[in-house]
Formats: structure tokens, C-alpha cells, sequence
């Protein structure tokens, strides 16, 4: 993208620029609606992971919203360092909000979906299908280790860099790197997915790992 | 394994996560598919725009506060649709949205899509016509996606697909209803009946080819089985008759449908006046069964599903192919 002199505009991952920073901090309302839309569904996804909670999720996630709009005159990174610093704010109101709690009330996934298909976010087939697996890979991740767990959480559903998860848990990124591996290997063991599992000729997209990494490619 | 050893392996597998074109071993490939099962088990929660409204609402009025409400007083039918149109606008032209349009069920970008969508629809509910044109544009996204879900032999994923398709066209018969009822322009209604029988065409084809997956005939047999929504409108007022003896199509499920302007009229076919054709939706009938055949389905559609699209489908080179 060119700026204003010419000069080619950086765009972060998400496709925001320098430009819809500047006006975002001036809370110009057609930057502000960009940077929301680039970056809510990750953070809603992210705290629903996290609370199992879909209220407790949206509330959190305009709760970072509103914080990161006031905060944002204070944020001196390039655009790039946004998501970062967006969900290190997030990491912050999560664990605040785990500290309010007094006891651990994670709504199960059962219920979660439920509201999803009342919702009409997806169809009543798809949705049996998915809550079926959806239940067992988020009980599988809660069997993981904290760290591993935040990692996985700040990666993949995030979907952070591992430098970016590196700067917000103040880790290096090779050990970032590491509770990544070994978080998705016990995770994996716990939901039984081995490399054997399909015969070439009935292999579906998800066991070609060459296509897999595309199909997980945001855009 | 070895520090070095173990190092490399983390570094390959945060590659392949990050979607870069990395060998993946035996070793890694479960892990991989691991990390899409866990992005898949949320990629299909979407943020409520009810609630997207609310939180740029809050962000920019700096005086609003954001409270945890148990249960939320529905927001005004305007202020939804204004935060759909500005959601919408914005989303358009972020290259992840662009993406998404070819994203297909399973794929991380496909809810990116179906939220579009919706927004799209919310945006254009001030006008029962546009919102119907939306749904129909909806209803062949979903054609094509099976389509190329079809093609990829994504077994699995193709029975939700149809699932889908149904309920995007009974919402699109249900959107045109609601245009017969806000407007009572029947040529207004017609034109976009005549936009969603190509979809009831492709679909009758479809299971009479018998590409389908046993578990998916149902869902399909209940996706065509819904009646034209002209024929609704027919039982209230006379429908004009049609005034060509053609071009009356049998489609390869052998119940015959007419044609379908400006499309089919592009092929050889014996139609005497084109400009005709949309009228005639109601001759599905039975009775028009004796009227003499002439398979006007163009030749370039006998090889695709989605010959209606609406000009947004993806190219003709993704479409299933009939089977020998």
C-alpha cells in the first residue's frame, strides 16, 4: 500500500496500517470500527476459551476494547506491535477477572454451543458434529499445564506470532516455541491423534499436513 | 533427543503453524492437526454484532462504561443495523474478509465469511427486496461451496454443507415471501424466484446423479422439496400464462422446471420468445409433464452445479464434475 508520499505502507497480519493507527488514536470512528474488527473475534475467542463463558467473554472483550481506544495515545509501537500489546491488556483483564472470581465457574461447552445454535451461528448439524469435538479438544486443553495451556490460547487461538506470545508472557521465544511443542504433543495424546490414523486413499484435508498449514494460514 | 535436536523440531512445527511451506515429518503431522482441531473447536463462535455494536459504541463515547449485564434489553432494530453497516463496510475491504469469500467449511476463514454475511444481510434488512437478494446470493455461496467441498471428496463436511444449503434456501423463499407481502410486486417477485430456481435445479440434479452421500439425501430431498415461492403467490393471484408452448426444461431429476433468463437462453434450444421465460415458474406442476421436452440446461452447466450463480462464484475449474 502507498502512503501519502508515495512511501510503500507497512500493513500488519491483520491489514491494518500506520494510517488507521493514527486515527484510531484520534477515535476516528472509521479506524476505530477497523481495528475492532481485526482484532475482536480473536480476542472474543480467546477470553471464551479461557472463562467458557460467552456473556463473561463479550463483556471482557469490550472491556479490552475500551481500555486499548483510551490507552492508545500511550501505545508507541509500529502498527505490527498492536495485537501484541492488544491481547498483553487482555492477558491483564483475564487475570483480573480470575482473581474477582470466587469460585471457577466455567459454563461447559455443552451449554456454550447450545447458545451458539440459538443464536443461529450454525446449522443444528454442524453444530452436533463440532460440539462433539469442540468438547473434547477444550476438555483436553484444560488437562494441559497453565503455561502450556496460555500458550495455545495465545497462538493458535489468538493467533499471535510466538514472539508476540514470547513479549506478552515475558518468556523468550524459544521457550515459547518449546510450550508450544510440548503443550500440542500432550494434547494430542489426550485426544488420541496419531499419524496412522487414515489410509492414504481416505486421508482427509486435515491429514495433509502441506495443505493443513495452508488451510490454517489467516488471511 | 538432543537440546539442538529438540530446538529444530519446535522451530519446524511453530513454521507450520504459522502456515509456512516447511517439510512435516510423521513425527510433526500429528501435532499439526492437533493445533487445527483446537482452532477449529472456536472457529466456528462468532462474536455477537449486537454486541459489537455496543463495544464501538463504548469505545467511542469514553464516558460509557462497560457493565456485565445477566440479560440484555435487545438493542433498537436501527442500532443494530447501523452497527451491521458500518461492520460491514470495514470488514469489506480487509484483505482476511477478502480472503474469506473462498474460504469453504473447516476452513479457519470460513466463519470470517458466514459473519459477513450475516452482517450483510442485517445491513440490507431495511428493504425486504435487498435483503432477499442477499439471501439468494447467500444461497448460492452455500451451492458452491458444496460444490467444491464435492470436488475435494471433503466427505465429512459435505452432509453439514447441506444442511446448510437447505436452510440458506428456505431463508431465501421465506425473504422473497416477505417481498410479496411488503410490496405485492409479483414481476419483482418473479425476477428473484427465477434468481433461485437454478439452485432447485442444481440441487434436483444433483441427487438424481446420486453424487451424494447416503447421509445427505434426506437433508436434500427436504432442500428441493420446498415449494417455488411463486407457486405460494399463485394461490392468491392468478399467475399470467405463459406464451411460448417453451421453454419447458427437464432437468436430469425428470421433473421438469422451466427455464431460466438470460441464461438458458443463450443455448441452442428451441425457445420461440426468451423474454418470456421468467414467468412461467408455476408450470412445475405435473400436469406440464406432457409438454413435449427440450433440455435447454446450457452445455457448460451439465458439468457445474452453480450455473445460476450471481456472478461472485468462484471459477467454473472448482465445480464438481458429473460422475461417468
Amino acid at each position: 500500500m502507498l502512503g501519502a508520499g508515495g512511501k510503500q505502507e507497512r500493513v500488519s497480519r491483520v491489514g491494518l496500517t500506520a494510517a488507521d493507527l493514527v486515527g484510531a488514536r484520534r477515535r476516528e470512528p472509521a479506524a476505530v470500527t477497523r481495528l475492532y474488527t481485526a482484532y475482536a473475534p480473536a480476542l472474543f475467542r480467546f477470553f471464551l476459551a479461557a472463562v467458557g463463558d460467552r456473556p463473561t467473554a463479550e463483556d471482557l472483550t469490550g472491556d479490552v476494547f475500551k481500555s486499548a481506544i483510551e490507552d492508545l495515545p500511550r501505545f508507541r509501537g509500529p502498527v505490527e506491535a498492536l495485537g501484541g500489546w492488544l491481547f498483553g491488556i487482555a492477558r491483564h483483564d483475564l487475570s483480573d477477572y480470575r482473581r474477582r472470581q470466587v469460585r471457577n465457574l466455567v459454563q461447559p461447552l455443552e451449554d456454550l454451543l447450545e447458545e451458539a445454535a440459538l443464536t443461529g451461528a450454525m446449522d443444528p448439524e454442524e453444530l452436533a458434529l463440532d460440539r462433539v469435538e469442540g468438547d473434547r479438544v477444550l476438555a483436553a486443553l484444560r488437562q494441559l499445564t497453565f503455561d502450556q495451556r496460555e500458550v495455545l490460547l495465545l497462538r493458535l487461538v489468538a493467533d499471535l506470532t510466538a514472539p508476540e506470545v514470547a513479549g506478552i508472557l515475558h518468556k523468550s521465544t524459544e521457550a515459547v516455541k518449546a510450550l508450544q511443542h510440548r503443550g500440542l504433543a500432550s494434547l494430542a495424546r489426550v485426544l488420541g491423534v496419531t499419524n496412522d490414523t487414515s489410509p492414504p486413499e481416505h486421508q482427509s484435508p486435515f491429514s495433509n499436513p502441506a495443505r493443513l498449514t495452508r488451510q490454517g494460514e489467516p488471511g | 533427543m538432543s537440546r539442538r535436536r529438540h530446538k529444530e523440531r519446535s522451530d519446524k512445527l511453530d513454521a507450520a503453524l504459522d502456515g509456512r511451506l516447511v517439510e512435516v515429518d510423521d513425527d510433526l503431522a500429528p501435532l499439526v492437526e492437533t493445533a487445527a482441531r483446537l482452532r477449529a473447536a472456536l472457529g466456528g463462535v462468532e462474536l455477537d454484532p449486537e454486541a459489537a455494536g455496543r463495544h464501538l459504541g463504548m469505545a467511542l463515547d469514553g464516558e460509557a462504561e462497560v457493565v456485565a449485564l445477566p440479560t440484555r434489553p435487545p438493542a433498537s432494530r436501527w442500532r443494530r443495523r447501523v452497527a451491521a453497516v458500518a461492520l460491514a463496510a470495514a470488514l469489506t475491504v480487509l484483505p482476511a474478509t477478502i480472503a474469506s469469500a473462498s474460504a469453504l467449511p473447516g476452513q479457519a476463514l470460513y466463519p470470517v465469511k458466514l459473519a459477513l454475511e450475516q452482517l450483510q444481510v442485517t445491513a440490507a434488512s431495511w428493504s425486504s427486496t435487498w435483503e432477499a437478494d442477499e439471501r439468494i446470493r447467500i444461497t448460492n455461496n452455500r451451492l458452491d461451496e458444496l460444490n467444491r467441498l464435492m470436488q475435494l471428496n471433503a466427505a465429512d463436511r459435505i452432509p453439514p454443507a447441506i444442511v446448510r444449503l437447505h436452510q440458506a434456501y428456505v431463508d431465501a423463499q421465506q425473504a422473497v415471501h416477505e417481498v410479496v407481502r411488503d410490496t405485492g410486486n409479483l414481476s419483482q417477485v418473479r425476477a428473484l424466484d427465477a434468481k433461485l430456481a437454478p439452485v432447485r435445479d442444481a440441487l434436483e440434479r444433483l441427487q438424481h446423479q446420486g453424487m451424494l452421500p447416503a447421509s445427505a439425501g434426506q437433508a436434500l430431498t427436504a432442500a428441493i422439496g420446498q415449494p417455488p415461492v411463486t407457486s405460494g403467490v399463485a394461490t392468491g393471484t392468478p399467475q399470467p400464462t405463459p406464451t411460448t408452448s417453451g421453454p419447458v426444461a427437464t432437468t436430469l431429476a425428470g421433473s421438469p422446471t422451466t427455464t431460466q433468463a438470460p441464461t438458458t437462453t443463450q443455448a441452442p434450444t428451441t425457445t420461440q420468445a426468451p423474454t418470456t421465460t421468467q414467468a412461467p415458474t408455476t408450470t412445475q406442476a405435473p400436469t406440464t409433464t406432457t409438454v413435449p421436452t427440450t433440455t435447454t440446461v446450457p452445455a457448460d452447466v451439465s458439468d457445474s452445479l452453480d450455473e445460476g450463480g450471481d456472478g461472485d462464484q468462484s471459477s467454473s475449474g472448482e465445480t464438481a464434475t458429473t460422475p461417468p
